[in-house]
């Protein structure tokens, strides 16, 4: 292990919201890091080895493998700094992460879950590659490339052994109600998309169109470019932009966001440890420059969601509607470690462009609607019906330029 | 004979603030060896650590420069550590605080509750707390399933229960930092401090809706190890109680047992519960005192060896006697061995509820810089070979004390084994 080991990490790094679930931020860049301890810090260890060999050699039990004792001393580690945003994300999750943040994995496109008596159900996706190779609804898996399914294992881990590289192939066993013999799949995994946007035309009103975004994937400012188009074309004149419950996501993807609805001006500043302020601006091709917008926001609306409308309210280019926002305003980098393990380390705080800092805060919104339990048990949605209603009556006109 | 359920349940008190005592401390049965704690077991017993026994010294000299044995998954460690040191906002804590941290993350990997690092401030206090009182709140205290931090004991007359702390309640915070991810000692010795000063403990209650804040002012707690008195009840019964099995522990229950047949004992109540434990030695000796002979525990260390403990001869003082031994779910370790033994031989009848279920044992190391390691380093058996690791011992007459009991003074555990000593005895 003394051998210098050059990293580099060529990969995205990316920020996020761990305790939602969620994201916020996103870098490209090349990252060189040497991964020798240096003397000082590697003599800080002798206690950790002193430790380690009295429990290794006297434990009545058994001894853990070396990469949970290595994670475990990983996970500690971070535990003193205090920072909830700072953690270490084993292989696994890492690698769903990566999926979510990418909006899109190697995969067959078929639903998988477990049953109340532990089966694994599957359900492939119309023209996916599950169904091609002749995947039928209710199909239970047995295997994956020959290892069998344990009752232990999460669904989690079983969609990771699905998944893979785009191109490749996987021999699914799966078990046919009413077939004697097990059957074998073989599937070729394609790019299984994740939509971060889902949008359409309001019934009450053809002149609003209403966007959801959930999260701020690599493919989110697609995604909302297809809508706009789409939505534009079936004569929307304004929008209702919809970020409840939307948990953050890469800080790049907020910025094109952002630029979907200003000409120009900063959407989010930055301050960082060692290198001070960091500024980003808006990026031009906005497909929404001029109609008028209101924001959806509750207690679930984060990060990279308060990045966007935090400008937005900044430049009065939207109103708020809804309740205070969740109040995250730290930045993360994800650094993929050699192991495929990550590690999201907070980096920054950031500003709105008018340098407010919104951590612990989070933004009021212009107008106060709250979502009851009550309106949840009768369906009814009074912060998309408020929305509409302050559209249709140009209420913006006192809140927008 | 009259029936005075007033001076029972007064002497009762007596017991449980000798169990509030022990508070402070925590519960939660460590039964040790006790190389390390000698010294400190000697001048007192305090405790918390309940060692059990020692069969040499662990005085080896583990390579510290072990670095070079570092496994290859090793590297990940130092990838992370580096990106910290670059990139993180804001300060980081000294190195020495990250590599305490670490340790126990990696000790907690092993996923033992009573495998735990002690750093070396803590250990300190540790071994002051060790002198035979401390300052605390007077409230045991244990590591439920999930790892949360709660409330077995408060005891009457005392700061906790003052304070309107109540059995169950779960400690979220003290002095407004969690709790969550601490051993039972990092977190009791937050509690404790000096005498006069407050602590603040962030509550959860069960049907409360909020957690809430108890501010508690801090007491010194004297520790007594046996409590003896003759009943005030049909049937010339003395009762003993022992809260903890430290150095000599075993002595001072014969010199009690010896006072009680001075007084006319012709029966014996033997209460153990809220016991957590303590020196390994002292089970023994404890259990030698009213059995003849046979096993009394045997251990089972790594790599299949066992090592079988028997009755000592010389200690006996009441092997005749009709006996009872009282338990609860606080009675761990050291305890679960006497009663274990004692259900086994038949000796006694086990009263109350099921124990702690704590039939691990620990080796405590006192490390380079001062700080402390214990290590799970072997799990034991009663002399049938039965297991007690996370199952207990099963009374052999279950009877319940609730909240409602111990706010009313009640003890129908005592009363019970009054009851069956008489039935038992013909009277």
């Amino acid at each position: 292990m003394q051998t210098l080991i050059k990293i580099v990490l060529t990969t995205l790094v990316a920020i996020i919201i761990f305790s939602t679930g969620s994201i916020v931020g996103y870098f490209m860049r090349d990252y060189v890091v040497n991964d020798q301890p240096d003397e000082e810090a590697a003599e800080d260890l002798s206690l950790y080895w002193e430790v380690w060999n009295r429990v290794e050699e006297q434990f009545y039990g058994g001894v853990p493998q070396d990469a949970p004792v290595t994670y475990g001393a990983i996970k500690g580690s971070l535990s003193v700094l205090d920072d909830p945003y700072t953690v270490f994300l084993e292989p696994e999750p890492a690698a769903h992460e990566k999926a979510d943040l990418e909006g899109q994995f190697g995969g067959v496109g078929a639903y998988v879950r477990r049953d109340e008596a532990g089966n694994v159900i599957l359900d492939p996706m119309r023209n996916q590659p599950a169904e091609l190779a002749g995947m039928m609804k209710d199909d239970m898996l047995v295997a994956v490339d020959g290892v069998d399914l344990l009752p232990e294992m999460s669904t989690n881990e079983i969609v990771l052994m699905i998944r893979g590289e785009v191109g490749a192939e996987v021999v699914l066993t799966v078990k046919r109600k009413g077939v004697d013999n097990f059957i074998d799949l073989v599937v070729t995994r394609a790019i299984i998309e994740t939509p971060s946007a889902n949008w359409h035309i309001m019934e009450e009103d053809p002149a609003i169109g209403y966007i959801q975004l959930t999260a701020f994937t690599e493919r989110s400012n697609d995604e909302l470019n297809e809508a706009f188009d789409d939505l534009a074309a079936q004569g929307a004149e304004s929008y209702i932009f919809d970020l409840r419950s939307n948990g953050g996501g890469l800080l790049d993807a907020a910025v094109d966001v952002t630029s979907q609805f200003l000409r120009e001006g900063v959407v989010v500043r930055e301050d960082r440890q060692n290198e001070g302020g960091r500024v980003y601006d808006v990026r031009s091709g906005g497909k929404a420059l001029d109609q008028p917008v209101v924001l959806l926001v509750n207690g679930g609306t984060a990060s990279a969601s308060e990045i966007l409308a935090g400008a937005l309210q900044d430049y009065q280019r939207a109103a708020l509607i809804g309740e205070r926002t969740f109040g995250k305003g730290s930045v993360q980098l994800i650094y993929e470690l050699s192991d495929k393990s990550r590690l999201h380390v907070t980096v920054a705080k950031w500003f709105t462009p008018n340098g407010n800092i919104i951590d612990g805060t989070g933004l009021t919104p212009d107008v106060e609607i709250l979502f009851t339990e009550e309106d949840h048990a009768t369906g009814h949605d009074p912060q998309l019906e408020r929305a509409i209603n302050f559209l249709q009556n140009k209420e913006y006109a006192q809140y927008q330029k | 004979m009259e029936f005075d359920v007033k001076r029972l349940v007064k002497i009762i008190l007596i017991f449980f603030v000798v169990v509030g005592a022990i508070t402070g401390s925590f519960v939660l049965g460590m039964v040790f060896y006790a190389n390390f704690y000698a010294s400190a077991q000697a001048a007192s017993s305090t405790t918390t650590a309940l060692p059990f026994f020692p069969s040499g010294t662990d005085n080896s000299e583990p390579s510290p420069d072990a670095d070079q044995n570092a496994p290859p998954e090793f590297a990940t460690f130092w990838e992370a550590w580096s990106f910290l040191n670059e990139q993180f906002y804001g300060d980081l804590p000294p190195d020495d605080e990250r590599v305490y941290g670490a340790i126990r993350g990696m000790v907690a990997s092993f996923d033992d509750q009573h495998t735990a690092f002690i750093d070396p401030v803590r250990s300190a206090i540790m071994s002051e707390n060790m002198q035979g009182s401390f300052s605390g709140i007077g409230a045991t205290v244990r590591l439920d399933e999930a790892g949360r931090l709660v409330i077995v004991d408060p005891m009457p007359d005392h700061p906790a229960f003052l304070a309107g702390v109540r059995p169950d309640d779960v400690v979220l915070e003290v002095d407004g930092h969690s709790v969550e991810g601490l051993s039972l000692y990092e977190a009791v010795l937050l509690i404790r401090g000096p005498v006069n000063s407050t602590v603040i403990l962030t509550i959860f209650r069960e049907g409360e809706h909020e957690p809430f804040d108890i501010s508690i002012v801090r007491a010194k707690i004297e520790l007594k190890v046996v409590e003896s008195e003759m009943l005030d009840a049909p049937g010339n019964i003395g009762y003993v109680r022992l809260t903890q099995f430290s150095d000599g522990a075993a002595d001072k229950l014969t010199e009690a047992i010896e006072e009680l047949f001075d007084q006319g004992a012709e029966a014996l109540i033997f209460d153990l519960r809220s016991n957590p434990g303590g020196l390994l030695s002292e089970s023994v000796s404890v259990s030698s005192l009213f059995v003849k002979n046979g096993t009394v525990v045997i251990e089972k260390l790594k790599g299949r060896q066992e090592k079988v403990f028997e009755v000592q001869h010389g200690l006996q003082v009441a092997v005749d006697t009709p006996l009872v031994i009282l338990v609860n779910g606080g009675s761990a370790s050291a305890s679960e061995i006497v009663a274990g033994a004692m259900q086994d031989t038949g000796r006694a009848t086990i009263i109350g509820e099921s124990t702690f279920g704590k039939g691990s044992v620990q080796l405590p190391h006192r490390l380079s810089d001062g700080s402390e390691l214990r290590v799970t380093i072997a799990e034991w058996l009663t002399p049938s070979g039965r297991q007690i690791h996370g199952q207990g011992i099963t009374p052999d007459m279950i009877v319940e004390m609730t909240i409602e009991d111990f706010e009313q003074e009640l003890d129908p555990q005592l009363d019970e084994a009054i009851k069956f000593l008489n039935e038992s005895t013909g009277e």
